[in-house]
């Protein structure tokens, strides 16, 4: 055999091993890369099975929520009875828990569960936490509602339209109705949400609810003169109506304005003394309102009292953020302004009935902006 | 005490009327504070607050233009009216009040909801469950640091503590006994758990104040801090006293109020313990995202180290993706409880690689307990472009124990 001829069997013989040991069933190659390599090359042929895994964690994480709600629905049967304090830990917990698994599994799993129509009462009062969340469910379906809005605001969107026209309970109206109120995915136009403010106030016997109390907040979160007309017109608990329109004026006190004939009195007074002085239009109005014939003298003596009104309720909304309608800057040019019209109805002979309130008016307003120089 | 260094003849003169009948009395009574500690710690924030035909306590925390009181205190529930702001008389100690050292405060802002009026109308809630203002003025309302408020105040005062409560009564309610005038005075300190009467107000036996002292501050002691303010008196009878306790729910009230109260805010320094510092929490694994798969694959980041009670003030988000098509991916950051921000929405079409560099994303996460599992969620939502999450970094800054101190 000639060298050449050597050179090539040898060549063909490494060859055949190598293919034999490439494709012997079971058998192992020699690694190209140690297996402790300081750096691992990562080539699309070593990626795990992505679909793979995904289905295991997405069957694994129904199993969960599946027993998570079958055992919430017993334990809440148990006997002795869990307390409340156990109960809000335990469904606190759940949220935890079910917040670490895939979203659209768990929205998946909560639409399943809220489809069959099981519930359980709670014990627990409805209460609205940091941003809108709750911090306190009634019931467990209350509890599915909430914890969707935050897996999945689209399909919360989706499901909520479902629920708002079927169900009875206010409380369920009140939550389904966050998912398309808050901003972001899911959020409805102003025009869909006016009619479902006005459908919801139309349910008299909701009138002792809680989540519809809550709801009233949809109002200032719609800003609309039609959404501050329904609200005023509302012939519900006047303590809600009048937290509800002051919360409104202090956000939107030019569309207040529009409006305010619809109530009167001191709800009035509380609505008008939140214009924003600055502005010439809304002076205006106030100006014509001070010189009402109709204006009563307590209704004016509540007026002058807290004129330019900057004092306002806050807390944990439902639908909107936490209230908080004033900064310094917008309220310290108001006041200058204020008392630029005061030190001309002190003057006017016009509001001489008023003399004693505006002068203690102009004071206070003189105070402030001397505070501010 | 320094007190117990004078001689009695002293301490009976400055005590005035009460000290006595308190002495012989089995409950915690008001007692006048000697005139020459009113400018001592806690007695000097104190301050009268008047607010139409009312009059109540209060005391300058937080901020030095903001002061706490009771929301019946200043806001006529029954009429529904606003009325003028309150006016603050800081560290009154005399039969009349000075007017020429009352301040005209700017306005309050009233913490409640919507719920607490159908509780109070079905007889289900208590009227001091959210009994708490906080006042707001453009001038100083005490030379000095305001107090410093306590945070866990809801669940401190249900120890077997040391407390006290501050204020100006009219009255002693437990004997019966008229207080002339506007002299501050001091309920204990004493040993008395508080009990939850409805939500934050807490109640307590053995504890008299009386009709003037609403709105005054329960004082709890803090190791390194003094007396730091842990709730208002909002009601009680003889020998009974509910107070308002103070919880995470006080630093969405004091951010309410902060563009109220002027420009050049200092920044939050630390006080105390772990109080609005930030922590720092790291994912630093290199990690590939499925390839045009509309699902989420998880970063998740454990965070711990808080304090029981400390909730989120900032949360500042860094990381960075590798990738040569911004446009394919979809960035949710999750924090514990589900609370949630979209970061990133398919935008950015076919730029190269996706960092944020602290970026602030605070706004759906303050006021929640930072503890538990944060996750960072990824989905590269079109084909062909790999995408590589290569860090990602949490800081998070949390109140608690006490709010800043300017």
């Amino acid at each position: 055999m000639s060298r050449s001829g050597k050179w090539w069997l040898a060549a063909a013989l490494v060859v055949g091993i190598g293919v034999l040991v490439w494709t012997r069933p079971g058998g192992k190659s020699t690694p190209v890369v140690p297996e402790k390599s300081p750096v691992p090359v990562r080539t699309r042929a070593s990626q795990p099975d992505f679909e793979k895994e995904r289905e295991t964690s997405d069957v694994a994480a129904r199993k969960q929520i599946r027993s998570d709600w079958d055992e919430l629905m017993a334990w809440l049967d148990s006997d002795p009875a869990p307390t409340k304090e156990e109960i809000r830990a335990r469904l606190l917990a759940t949220r935890a828990a079910w917040a670490e698994l895939d979203p659209q599994v768990l929205a998946e799993m909560i639409r399943e569960l809220l489809a069959s129509g099981a519930d359980k009462e709670t014990g627990l009062a409805f209460k609205v936490g940091p941003h809108g969340f709750l911090s306190g469910w009634p019931t467990l379906r209350l509890f599915l509602l909430d914890v969707l809005a935050g897996s999945d605001p689209e399909m919360a969107a989706v499901t909520a339209k479902g629920l708002l026209a079927e169900t009875a309970s206010a409380d369920e109206f009140a939550v389904a109705l966050r998912s398309l109120a808050r901003e972001g995915r899911g959020r409805a136009a102003n025009e869909e949400l006016t009619a479902y403010f006005g459908q919801m106030l139309g349910h008299r016997e909701w009138g002792n609810s809680v989540g519809f109390a809550e709801a009233l907040d949809l109002a200032r979160v719609i800003g609309s003169s039609e959404a501050a007309r329904q609200l005023a017109e509302w012939e519900g608990n006047p303590a809600l109506r009048s937290m509800a329109l002051d919360e409104f004026a202090a956000e939107h006190p030019e569309v207040v304005l529009e409006m305010k004939d619809a109530v009167n009195g001191i709800a009035r007074a509380n609505l008008m003394a939140r214009v924003h002085p600055d502005d010439p239009a809304q002076m205006a109005v106030v100006d014509d309102y001070l010189r009402s014939p109709d204006l009563t003298a307590e209704e004016a003596d509540s007026f002058l009292k807290s004129f330019p009104l900057r004092s306002a309720t806050t807390g944990y909304r439902l639908y909107g953020k936490t209230p908080a309608p004033y900064a310094y800057d917008q309220v310290v040019a108001g006041d200058r302004a204020a008392l630029e019209r005061v030190d001309q109805w002190v003057n006017d002979p016009a509001l001489a009935k008023y003399r004693a309130n505006l002068i203690s008016l102009q004071q206070r307003l003189t105070n402030w902006t001397q505070q501010t120089r | 005490m320094k007190i117990a260094n004078f001689p009695v003849i002293g301490i009976v003169l400055l005590a005035g009327t009460t000290l006595s009948p308190a002495a012989e009395s089995k409950t915690l009574n008001p007692v006048k504070v000697p005139a020459r500690q009113i400018d001592e710690d806690p007695f000097r924030v104190n301050g009268v607050v008047l607010s139409g035909d009312m009059r109540g306590s209060g005391f300058c925390a937080w901020n030095p233009k903001t002061f706490f009181s009771a929301a019946h205190v200043v806001f006529d529930d029954t009429a529904g009216k606003w009325g003028e702001p309150p006016i603050w008389n800081a560290k009154a100690n005399s039969k009349a009040l000075d007017e020429t050292k009352s301040i005209q405060s700017r306005g309050y802002y009233r913490w409640t909801n919507y719920s607490e009026i159908v509780a109070l109308d079905g007889n289900n809630g208590d009227a001091f469950g959210r009994d708490v203002i906080l006042g707001f003025s453009f001038s100083k309302l005490i030379s000095g640091k305001p107090a410093v408020l306590n945070l866990k105040g809801v669940s401190d005062l249900k120890k077997p503590i040391k407390t006290m409560i501050t204020g100006y009564p009219a009255e002693n309610d437990y004997l019966g006994v008229p207080i002339d005038g506007y002299y501050l005075h001091k309920t204990g300190p004493g040993v008395t758990p508080y009990k939850v009467s409805w939500e934050k107000a807490l109640h307590a036996t053995l504890v008299s104040t009386g009709g003037g002292n609403s709105g005054g501050p329960i004082w709890t002691r803090n190791p390194d801090l003094g007396w730091t303010a842990a709730g208002v008196l909002v009601g009680g009878l003889p020998s009974e006293a509910t107070v308002y306790a103070f919880s995470g729910d006080i630093n969405s009230l004091t951010r309410a109020v902060t563009p109220l109260i002027g420009k050049n805010l200092p920044d939050s320094i630390s006080v105390g313990n772990a109080s609005a510092s930030s922590r720092f929490y790291v994912y630093d694994h290199s990690k590939v995202v499925p390839d045009g798969v509309a699902k989420w694959t998880d970063f998740p980041i454990s965070v711990d180290g808080f304090e029981l009670g400390e909730t989120v003030k900032t949360v500042k988000l860094s990381f960075k993706i590798k990738t040569t098509h911004q446009g394919d991916l979809q960035v949710l950051l999750t924090g514990p409880g589900g609370y949630g921000k979209v970061i990133h929405n398919e935008e950015g079409a076919g730029k190269d690689n996706l960092i944020l560099v602290d970026e602030d994303v605070s706004e759906p996460f303050t006021d929640i307990d930072p503890t538990g599992k944060w996750i960072l969620r990824v989905q590269d939502r079109l084909k062909g472009d790999i995408a590589t999450v290569q860090y990602v970094q949490l800081e998070i800054a949390a109140e608690g124990t006490a709010v800043p101190v300017p």
